[in-house]
């Protein structure tokens, strides 16, 4: 009798047992999974902040960018212009038909180029003009330069988000930066599809395990993160170096 | 006849606990007021009074101790769905819902009491009530896992450790009590103490130590939202 009742009251001990550890095994299990929605949450609105701090440091160095060329663009072209014009005012002699309508010339030509200007100091100038021809306007900057020859073949235009756009043309505006400093190149030849832009110099090339190319090499894998896009980099040394970006994940 | 008592003073371990939840729910008020958690004021001073009357109850010249703690199943029902009914902000149905499955019990638990189970424990009702306890704690629980307005860290929420601890306390309980008479009857016996005295005890230390951690977290939510905000 005594045995039958302690198999009960053990019977008994084991269901309630059960029970208990049932009920706070479901509850670590609800605080394992909240903790872990909590840090995806987390990992979430950080990536929305790094890709904000991105897109505003892409947007500021765009602005920094442009302002540049306009300081050139003043200096180098208006300003000639309108220094030509004043030096033929200086020299007009009355019944001078031919060198006022140069001169008229001019004045129209700064009035045009000044109405250029005008556009690209709009903040949303990339989204206005679009990719195309602002990759086109900054190949046709260096061919003016007189020191590269520049090629840009469009297959096909790649539909890039509004967002992601600032950020795809920083990366190709570095790109361009750097084979103007760094690779002695001739010619620079873009290509664009619709899920691939290259850009590829005829430069000094470099090696690309050598530590000292990391870092810009990083800063646009990381910006290409930012907006699903990825970067091929290819050199060789006297061979020149090509970029290819993947925008099929865009 | 002059009947001299004499007064055991020794309280039950778990008995501590329940006063020491009391005091820090008498100091921590307002912060569980902020909280919609003040109701667990007046639950625990009657937990505390029915505990003590019926710890004492052969000295208080009672035969058995079912009526005190009858008196503790009435008032804590009604507590508790007044508790969950400001945690669980339902509207509309679901409130609706709410207050009929509350009222049903309600009355069952009046109709056991005055009817069926006259002078004795009303174990039906603690059955139910404790099977009802458990899921809502269950859904304040998934209220707050799927609240995604404002995600919680659960372990740092004192709705957690409050439906934690009611689950827990419940789903014990609701067994052991089932059982009541069965061990009762059957005198079943653990280290020479009934069952009921063993698992009771346990359950509760179980209870009133996450209701302390909830009351705790309600004083230190109102530390932290300041400077948080």
């Amino acid at each position: 009798m005594l045995q039958v009742q302690t198999n009960i009251t053990s019977v008994i001990i084991a269901v309630i047992l059960m029970v208990v550890i049932l009920a706070v095994f479901v509850l670590v299990l609800i605080l394992y999974f909240n903790n872990k929605r909590l840090a995806s949450i987390r990992e979430k609105e950080l990536l929305i902040k790094e890709y904000n701090q991105a897109l505003l440091s892409a947007q500021l160095e765009v602005q920094e960018q442009t302002m540049k060329q306009i300081s050139q663009e003043i200096h180098d072209n208006v300003g000639q212009i309108l220094s030509l014009v004043n030096l033929n005012l200086k020299t007009l002699t009355p019944g001078d038909s031919e060198k006022i309508e140069t001169t008229t010339k001019l004045v129209n030509k700064a009035i045009t180029d000044l109405r250029a200007l005008s556009k690209s100091l709009n903040p949303d100038a990339i989204l206005k003009i679009g990719l195309m021809q602002l990759i086109k306007n900054d190949l046709e900057q260096l061919q003016k330069t007189g020191q590269f020859t520049t090629s840009l073949e469009i297959e096909e235009e790649p539909e890039i988000p509004t967002g992601k756009l600032v950020i795809l043309y920083r990366m190709i505006q570095e790109v361009l930066n750097n084979i103007i400093k760094h690779s002695e190149a001739t010619a620079v030849k873009v290509k664009i599809d619709s899920d691939i832009i290259s850009l590829a110099d005829n430069g000094k090339g470099f090696n690309l395990s050598d530590t000292s190319n990391g870092l810009g090499l990083m800063n646009l894998q990381q910006r290409a993160k930012l907006i699903n896009a990825e970067v091929k980099l290819s050199s060789d040394i006297g061979k020149g170096t090509s970029v290819i970006f993947s925008l099929n994940k865009i | 006849m002059v009947v001299n008592y004499h007064l055991n003073m020794n309280i039950a371990y778990y008995q501590y606990l329940q006063y020491l939840c009391l005091l820090a729910a008498l100091f921590c008020y307002k912060d569980l007021k902020q909280r919609s958690l003040h109701l667990l004021l007046p639950l625990m001073v009657v937990v505390c009074i029915v505990e003590t009357l019926a710890h004492y109850y052969l000295q208080l010249g009672f035969s058995n101790n079912y009526g005190i703690y009858n008196c503790w199943v009435i008032a804590s029902v009604v507590i508790y769905y007044f508790i969950f009914d400001k945690l669980l902000c339902f509207k509309g149905w679901k409130r609706r819902l709410y207050l009929v499955s509350a009222g049903v019990t309600i009355l069952f638990m009046l109709l056991e009491f005055f009817v069926i189970s006259w002078g004795k424990y009303l174990i039906h009702t603690v059955i139910i009530t404790s099977i009802q306890y458990m899921l809502i704690c269950c859904l304040l629980v998934a209220q707050l896992v799927m609240d995604d307005v404002q995600p919680v860290r659960l372990s740092s929420h004192p709705y957690f450790w409050f439906a934690a601890g009611l689950l827990i306390f419940s789903a014990g309980y609701a067994i052991l009590i089932g059982l009541h008479p069965y061990i009762r009857d059957n005198n079943l016996l653990l280290f020479g103490k009934r069952l009921y005295f063993i698992i009771g005890p346990m359950l509760n230390v179980i209870l009133y130590s996450c209701f302390i951690i909830a009351i705790v977290l309600c004083s230190r939510y109102k530390q932290i939202s300041p400077a948080s905000s």
